[in-house]
């Protein structure tokens, strides 16, 4: 999954990235409220961690813009300022989540998780499509009851094409969710760990190359239904 | 209470009048009498002996004259006065029947020397009973008035009142949270609009002290919670997941950092507020700039140095600054940690100390970044941090120049931001060459 991070203390935002990035998210980072709208308008995100005190554009403004934009990206509102008058106003701007500052680090997680599923429809951070179940919160696949032995960039790159189940999607928008702004991309890359990802599939016993298939000119897309046994 | 005094005071007038009316009655009596005498006397005529009056038709009261012996020479409707004696002058009587009669006796001469005794009577009861009613018919009139007096003026009162109690519920009707809202005059009466106006005027400046006292409380927090946040978040990130050495060592590094910084807006709070309560604590002493200087060689020589910065310290002979020292002490370690911060490495710094004909120039400069002109005025606010921050990553609270404004205010000293030609910031105060006497501050 996603997540653009706002937040303009240095030292919070590099932890912020860092720990998000070792639970298997791709995090970009804005440091004030103009790159924010900037990143969040130019870009698709899962879920924007905003903090409400930013140069330049204050967070609340952010959001405020970005919703007059049509855009409906999950924001969790990330801020010293606690008050219930405040949170109110936060979530009234069109915040999802509010969490205060100081923060478990933990719940942070936790509520970013629940924004990126609900930003996908699921309930629950176990998500069955077709034979496949993912664990969203342990970041496991399993096939037929059998867990899948996969990397960080292949259970991302299933969880990016099982939480879009039948929608296409180019090699670029792949490279975009998967990697941070600042990660070195290369969109080759893709076609290679599809296909590790479909040899991994088919071991376990369904055809990997009918349930992610390739769309010729246009991208991957998973298809649960081809393998519902 | 009312009530009492209202009943002591109609009984007084009651008693008064009536003890007046008993003597006015008696006069009113009198002077009739002696009217009816003297007309008697001149109608009178003396017919050979024989008495005779010379109105037929006198009815002017009851007359009895006797030749002085008690033989009656002539009476008019007398008859019911028949037991009155003939003592001269005025009195009071009491006929058999209990009524109570005024009656005047005199002589008269007439001719040959012959002298009669004339007698006139009046009964005292029709005064008596008019001046009762009359008393009486003043203090129902009296009661009356009083009852509608008080009626009126409590009328009166409530039409006055009301505006102002309608003013007083609104106001006692406000809250902290609705300083925002304004009265509405309740009339148009001059005095009340004013009160409004006056009640509305505080309201306005409660509201604007609130707000800001409310922006410093949200900034503060925001202060404090931020390193807060920080430190807990790289302690619990590190601690997420096994790491080498190096990894928890750079967290570390990392958590020690924003302890600093939160101990530092720690610190910088507690001087801003020991900085608003200065006013009241001053000391102030004649501190001579050469101890100064040689302090702030001391205190920033080696930050300086380390920073790649030269140092320049320099004072007119003899120079003296009329400050707490403390405060002042403060106040340039204020300006020279700004100094050095924000002046990149090669460049200098420098503190100054004139004399100027009343009181001292206090000048602290550097050739770092600067000030950006839009800037400028909002340096000195509590929690600004400028560009130059921004640009130079420096941690910082925003406290500092805010500080030193409030120190300088106490010390009734000004404060100047200004460019320096060639770059860089100068900062320039002025302290006033009196001692300002402790616990008056502006």
């Amino acid at each position: 999954m996603k997540v653009l991070v706002v937040e303009d203390v240095a030292a919070l935002a590099r932890t912020v990235v860092q720990g998000l990035t070792e639970e298997g998210f791709a995090v970009d980072l804005a440091a004030n409220g103009e790159d924010a709208l900037h990143l969040a308008t130019e870009l698709e995100y899962d879920v924007i961690v905003l903090d409400r005190m930013l140069p330049k554009l204050d967070g609340l403004e952010v959001l405020t813009r970005l919703r007059a934009q049509g855009k409906t990206t999950k924001v969790l509102l990330l801020t010293a300022l606690g008050e219930v008058r405040d949170r109110v106003e936060g979530l009234d701007a069109g915040a999802d989540d509010y969490l205060v500052k100081p923060f478990a680090f933990a719940e942070l997680v936790a509520r970013v998780r629940a924004l990126g599923r609900r930003e996908h429809g699921h309930a629950k951070n176990a998500v069955q499509v077709g034979a496949l179940t993912l664990d969203l919160a342990a970041r496991r696949a399993t096939l037929l009851g059998t867990p899948l032995e996969l990397t960080a960039r292949e259970y991302g790159l299933l969880e990016l094409l099982a939480l879009r189940p039948g929608e296409t999607l180019s090699r670029a928008a792949i490279t975009e969710a998967l990697y941070a702004d600042d990660e070195d991309k290369d969109s080759n890359v893709i076609d290679v760990f599809v296909a590790r990802l479909r040899r991994k599939l088919t071991a376990a016993g369904v055809d990997g190359a009918r349930l992610i298939q390739t769309r010729r000119g246009e991208g991957y897309r998973l298809e649960p239904d081809e393998d519902t046994p | 209470m009312q009530v009492v005094l209202t009943v002591l005071l109609l009984g007084g007038i009651w008693l008064r009048l009536g003890s007046s009316f008993a003597g006015w009655s008696e006069e009113v009596v009198d002077a009739a009498l002696h009217a009816r005498f003297d007309a008697l006397t001149a109608q009178l005529e003396d017919e050979h002996g024989r008495l005779e009056l010379d109105d037929e038709d006198d009815d002017g009261g009851p007359f009895r004259i006797t030749d002085g012996a008690g033989a009656v020479q002539l009476a008019r409707g007398f008859t019911a006065y028949a037991s009155l004696d003939e003592t001269p002058g005025y009195r009071t009587a009491t006929l058999p029947d209990g009524r109570a009669v005024r009656a005047l006796t005199g002589t008269i001469q007439r001719r040959h020397h012959k002298t009669f005794v004339l007698t006139v009577a009046r009964p005292t009861r029709t005064f008596t009973a008019l001046s009762t009613r009359f008393l009486r018919g003043i203090l129902v009139t009296l009661g009356v008035g009083v009852v509608l007096g008080a009626l009126g003026s409590a009328i009166l009162a409530a039409l006055l009142v009301a505006p102002i109690r309608r003013l007083a519920d609104e106001v006692a009707g406000l809250e902290v949270q609705a300083l925002h809202h304004r009265i509405s005059s309740p009339s148009r009466d001059p005095s009340l609009t004013q009160l409004t106006a006056s009640f509305n005027g505080l309201l306005a400046r409660l509201d604007e002290a609130f707000s800001r006292q409310r922006t410093f409380v949200a900034r503060a927090s925001h202060a404090l919670k931020t390193p807060l946040a920080t430190v807990l978040t790289q302690a619990e990130v590190a601690l997420h997941r096994e790491r080498d050495a190096a990894a928890y060592r750079r967290a570390l590094e990392e958590i020690a950092a924003s302890a600093r910084e939160s101990a530092a807006v720690v610190e910088g709070l507690l001087a801003a507020s020991r900085a608003d309560a200065a006013a009241e604590h001053l000391s102030p002493t004649a501190v001579p700039a050469a101890q100064l200087l040689d302090e702030a060689g001391r205190l920033f020589g080696p930050t300086a140095a380390q920073a790649g910065l030269t140092l320049e310290l320099a004072a007119s002979p003899g120079a003296v600054i009329h400050a707490d020292p403390d405060r002042l002490r403060e106040i340039i370690a204020a300006l020279l940690d700004n100094a050095i911060r924000y002046t990149p490495a090669g460049g200098e710094v420098g503190l100054r100390v004139d004399t100027l004909d009343a009181g001292a120039r206090v000048e602290v400069w550097d050739t770092g970044l600067g000030i950006s002109e839009s800037e400028r005025g909002r340096v000195q606010e509590r929690f600004f941090r400028g560009g130059a921050a921004e640009a130079t990553g420096q941690p910082g609270t925003g406290l500092g120049l805010a500080v030193v404004t409030a120190l300088a205010e106490a010390h009734h000293a000004t404060l100047a931001l200004e460019p320096r030609a060639g770059g860089g910031t100068r900062v320039v105060l002025e302290f006033p060459g009196e001692l300002s006497p402790p616990g008056r501050g502006s």
